[in-house]
């Protein structure tokens, strides 16, 4: 049976080409994943332990959770001599780290847009620092500094020469000393590195203290002793100490700050001492969190190519059952068992699979390195360690490549079970498959009414995220067998334009298309699952834009905004106060008023919180007032939009209990209940109190109403005068915050569609396979058409359309399914500031037609084999 | 004027040591208004030069005119949409396109070159077919018989200047197929049409009003106003 199986294989090398070209894409997508992660943890790794190379004990200030603003308490000044009293050290390296933008020629800032833009003192010791001088030399006074090679390389900037650099407030003119590197890295993973004099870093960054105390222990002396000295000497000096737990931070175990807090006089005074092990390790776990987040989500664009992926296989293989009915009968009249066939069956998949995902493996692999090689282009410097190829990454991607495919295979394989020993002496070889009957499409639609309520408990209810992925794909897979029932009315409505452009042509291939409307149904199923999920994000997309769009209109007076840098990025610098004090001079300016983010605990969750200028922001700012007064903000309050108290069962007057990222718990008083239509968080601070406890809360935004009398487009010149100091600050008039808006939008649905794309792609060789299978049946009909007087050109376009209207089913039926998400996704969120249901009316029925094109791409080669068809010999088969 | 003209026509199958001459030299002229009967054993060539006449297959030497129109030199298209408009065909089995009905079946040629057949005509046609209560039915709701008047009705539909007809009656009981066989004989009687009929049964040939008999891809033999006894006779000698 096996010699049968393989013969079966290399029989139908093209079928089973397009079936693995679902597998190997699908594989290649969870293969490039795993290993483009695990290389660039690896990758981090070697930084981390490059730049803790020579440290054996570091000091820090502690994290109550791991917020996005890397908030961490500071190291008080003096501490770092009291380190150097400590018997055994021989390096103290104080360390103060923050955040500067280089200018380039033409003022533009350069990087912090993905990877951060770093600034740093001159260190001590370069060991201990991790840094090296490359040239030249460090800063020694204000006005100067040295920045990483790469970065000098992209400015072209020499020794001598001056840059402009912003680093909190006005824009300021340095003058480059020196390049430094890592070892033997230029760069840290594409940051763009600035190292100021001492005297400045501390006056520009460190105000509450160091970052980090480096120790470097005299050779005698090792870590792990010096770690004890170093606590006792802390202890005795009355600094609280944190358990030095490497992880507490990567995990935000909830009181790990507090309790510290509890030792020392108060929380932003306990420090935590770890070793340059223990250093290396918890910047890894931090970075594994994130790459972890990224890893799931590229997992999960993996998983919807392979879903794609088993519709294909499915339908490929039910097809190749039904054509292959004469031979498996006569395998069955020779004596073949039942067992024997389905095993053969099986087998062929499991060949297939097993290939595929071997090349899958490969190409994943080698995308995973082009990925690597694109980023290092880009200026993304990571350490030339190799691939790593995880024997992880091998079990899983081809675990997943063969249960994908044999879970695929099963229903037509034991569909061949059926096939009694005498069809192998019947005429017609390939009986049409029978019809659903009514109880399956009763079993189909309870399918899809699962899904859709999986879907709904995980959007309304508490079942969370997972249900509602399930949700998503039990509804796919629901409507994909409720199709066929459709797909007849549906393929009659769309093919009567066709047969009215085309004629008999498109007449043709809408009989075609309409002959086993379950194979056509599975065909254009495929690519229901990628059109549904774009045309999902599209009207989120839209929903988004069209929700901020209406904030706007409704609660936001201002008539321009100062938006920061980093595009909210909240780990970019923000902007300074003194851009708020020189716009309130302005004669053309009633208020400017400050937004400051911050990130806190609440609960269990760890949200951002928006803070404002309690006396100004109500000149900026609609907010109605549900209950309670905004008279008292300002004296450490709070206001709690209205969705928050409901749920939570907050009134004014309540006190709540949040923690923040440096100085721990506080009791914040609930002034009022408001309306949360159109803000951007549930808490508003005022910045008073989140700067008591956030000192270095970036200013992401300034609101400026002008005053009365001026002109929008008057006042424009005179603020752009005041903001020149601060290049990187940008000026939006209304209509510019919502094209600003719209173009993150855009940018994150271009980037959610390109990862979609991938399983658009498996579509269309899902119609592709099905279209040649079918050329492949029909070639008696094709030779007919032929001899009497079909052209090439006429049998050609007959496919395309056949394939043009299976692409648009699928597309219709996506589409369907994405209005579907979209509404009910868009209905659980309008308590977080999604009020608008967009419908992209554009875009989606942009979409319907490049699925119509990508059909007539898909069906360049069945139509091209079609109409190589031999009359003679299609005449002459019998 | 002669509706068909084969000159000389050789075939050639495969190369060298293995080729195989299907056609050696054959020289018939098919006259307007007739119906001819092409007879020979197996592999004596009589498909190979329907096919070759009906402009579905290219022969190696020779050449094929169809009217005054020389077919052995134009291109594929040309062949097709000679075959479309001016060229009808009936072949043994499958015929027609099982998705399509019957009247679209029959319109199909006229419709691939974008127009529609002339309703009197096809009137005409299809009354004389019997095919009027069936038009709306798909292939697979008609007798065989049936099938392959609905064939004829098509290969008649465009006014050809000749229709080959491959067997036309292999697939039938001896009923249907004397149905087939008179109504083929009616179209060229009532409707002047030129038909020519590959066959290997005399009872089909005798419908002729000319057999010619081929064997080993030459013409050996010829009979005009044949009957089934006529015909059975020469094969014999053959």
């Amino acid at each position: 049976m096996l010699r049968a199986t393989l013969r079966g294989i290399a029989a139908h090398k093209l079928r089973l080409g397009l079936t693995a070209v679902a597998i190997i894409l699908g594989s290649a997508f969870v293969a490039g994943t795993l290993v483009l992660t695990d290389t660039m943890r690896a990758s981090f790794d070697a930084i981390f332990a490059q730049t803790t190379s020579g440290v054996d004990v570091g000091v820090r200030g502690t994290q109550a959770f791991t917020s996005a603003f890397g908030e961490r308490g500071r190291v008080p000044v003096e501490v770092a001599d009291l380190l150097a009293e400590v018997d055994g050290v021989a390096v103290v390296g104080p360390e103060v780290e923050g955040s500067a933008q280089l200018l380039d020629a033409d003022g533009r800032p350069v990087g912090g847009q993905g990877p951060p833009a770093l600034a740093f003192n001159t260190p001590v010791d370069e060991e201990v620092a991790g840094i090296e001088l490359r040239d030249g030399r460090y800063p020694r006074q204000a006005g100067e500094i040295a920045v990483d090679a790469f970065t000098a390389e992209r400015l072209d900037l020499a020794l001598g020469d001056r840059v402009q650099v912003v680093a909190g407030g006005p824009v300021r003119s340095e003058t480059v000393v020196g390049t430094i590197g890592f070892g033997e890295l230029d760069n840290l993973g594409g940051s763009t590195i600035t190292i100021f004099d001492n005297a400045t870093a501390l006056e520009l960054f460190g105000a509450e203290g160091y970052t980090l105390v480096s120790l470097a222990a005299e050779e005698d002396v090792s870590a792990g002793v010096l770690l004890e000295r170093v606590e006792a000497a802390l202890a005795e000096a009355g600094y609280g100490l944190a358990d030095p737990d490497p992880t507490a931070g990567a995990t935000a175990d909830p009181g790990a700050g507090a309790d510290a807090a509890g030792g020392g006089e108060n929380a932003s005074g306990a420090l935590e001492v770890l070793t340059g092990a223990e250093l290396a390790d918890a910047s890894t776990a931090e970075v594994g969190q994130f790459l972890g987040f990224f890893t799931t989500a590229l997992l999960i664009f993996a998983g919807v190519a392979l879903l794609v992926g088993a519709f294909l296989i499915a339908n490929t293989f039910s097809i190749i059952v039904a054509q292959r009915t004469r031979e498996l009968a006569l395998l069955r009249a020779v004596g073949a068992s039942r067992r024997q066939v389905l095993v053969s069956v099986l087998s062929e998949a499991a060949l297939v699979a097993l290939a595929g995902s071997l090349l899958g493996l490969v190409l994943g692999t080698a995308l995973a390195s082009g990925l690597r090689a694109l980023l290092d282009a880009f200026g993304i410097a990571l350490p030339a360690s190799d691939l790593v190829l995880a024997v992880r990454t091998v079990i899983v991607t081809l675990t997943v490549g063969v249960v994908v495919t044999l879970v695929a295979a099963l229903a037509p394989a034991l569909k061949s079970l059926r096939v009694p020993p005498v069809a192998a002496l019947q005429a017609v070889a390939a009986p049409p498959p029978p019809r659903f009957g009514r109880g399956r499409y009763v079993a189909a639609g309870l399918v899809l009414v699962a899904g859709v309520a999986s879907l709904a408990a995980g959007l309304f209810g508490d079942a969370g995220i997972s249900a509602v992925a399930a949700g998503a794909a039990i509804t796919l897979i629901g409507a994909a067998l409720l199709a066929p029932l459709v797909t007849r009315p549906l393929v009659r409505a769309l093919g009567a334009p066709v047969a009215g452009i085309a004629g008999v042509r498109g007449q043709l291939a809408r009989e075609n298309a309409l002959r086993s409307p379950r194979r056509t149904a599975a065909t254009a199923s495929a690519l229901m699952i990628g059109l549904a999920l774009v045309s999902f994000v599209l009207i989120f997309g839209a929903s988004i834009s069209a929700s901020a769009a209406a904030a706007i209109e409704e609660s936001f007076l201002a008539e321009y905004v100062v938006s920061g840098p980093g595009q909210g990025d909240p780990s970019a610098a923000g902007l300074p106060q003194s851009a708020v004090d020189d716009l309130r001079q302005l004669d053309e300016v009633a208020v400017a008023s400050p937004q400051r983010v911050a990130q806190l605990r609440y609960g269990t969750s760890t949200p951002f919180v928006v803070a404002g200028d309690p006396d100004t922001i109500t000149e900026v700012l609609a907010i109605d007032v549900v209950s309670g007064s905004l008279d008292d903000f300002a004296l450490g309050g709070v206001l709690v939009a209205d969705d928050l108290a409901e749920r939570d069962n907050l009134a004014a007057g309540d006190v709540i209990d949040v923690e923040f990222a440096t100085t721990g718990t506080a009791e914040l008083a609930v002034r009022a209940i408001i309306d949360g239509e159109g803000l951007d968080s549930d808490i508003l601070l005022d910045s008073e109190t989140l700067l008591a406890n956030v000192p270095r809360a970036p200013i992401t935004a300034i609101s400026v109403r002008l005053a009365q009398g001026t002109e929008v487009a008057e006042a424009r010149p005179a603020l752009e005068g005041v903001l020149e100091p601060y290049p990187t600050a940008r000026l939006l008039d209304r209509d510019e915050i919502r094209e600003d808006i719209q173009s993150q939008v855009n940018q994150l649905l271009g980037l959610l569609s390109a990862l979609l794309a991938m399983s658009v792609i498996i579509a269309l060789f899902g119609i592709v396979n099905t279209l040649s299978l079918s050329v492949f049946e029909r070639v008696r009909e094709l030779g007919l058409l032929r001899a009497v007087g079909a052209t090439r050109a006429q049998v050609r376009s007959m496919i395309r359309w056949e394939a043009v209207l299976i692409a648009v089913l699928g597309a219709t039926f996506g589409l369907a399914i994405g209005v579907l998400f979209g509404w009910l996704v868009v209905t659980a969120l309008a308590g977080q500031g999604i009020t608008e249901l967009g419908l992209p009316a554009g875009q989606l029925i942009a979409s319907v037609i490049l699925a119509a094109l990508a059909g007539v791409v898909a069906a360049i080669l069945p139509a091209r084999r079609a109409a190589r068809t031999e009359i003679l010999r299609a005449i002459a088969a019998e | 004027m002669l509706a068909a003209r084969a000159i000389d026509v050789e075939k050639l199958y495969g190369r060298g040591d293995t080729a195989v001459r299907a056609l050696d030299g054959v020289s018939i002229d098919f006259a307007v208004g007739q119906c001819t009967a092409v007879m020979g054993p197996s592999g004596s060539g009589k498909s190979t030069l329907m096919h070759c006449l009906a402009a579905l297959d290219t022969p190696t030497a020779g050449r094929v005119l169809v009217g005054d129109t020389d077919v052995t030199t134009m291109s594929d298209k040309q062949l097709t949409i000679l075959r479309r408009d001016r060229i009808g065909f009936v072949f043994q089995a499958f015929n027609l396109l099982p998705q399509l009905t019957a009247a679209e079946n029959i319109e199909l040629p006229q419709r691939l070159a974008g127009h529609r057949a002339e309703p009197e005509w096809l009137a005409t046609v299809v009354t004389a077919t019997g095919l009027a209560d069936r038009l709306n039915h798909r292939p697979a709701e008609l007798s065989g018989g049936q099938q392959q008047r609905v064939a004829i009705a098509r290969a008649l539909a465009g006014k050809p200047d000749i229709v080959f007809a491959d067997e036309p009656t292999g697939n039938l009981d001896s009923q249907s197929g004397a149905e087939v066989l008179g109504f083929i004989r009616q179209s060229v009687d009532e409707l002047g049409q030129s038909v020519v009929m590959v066959t290997h049964d005399p009872n089909a040939a005798a419908y002729a009003d000319r057999v010619v008999f081929l064997a080993d891809g030459r013409v050996v033999d010829e009979l005009a106003d044949p009957t089934a006894e006529t015909v059975l006779d020469r094969m014999k000698g053959l």
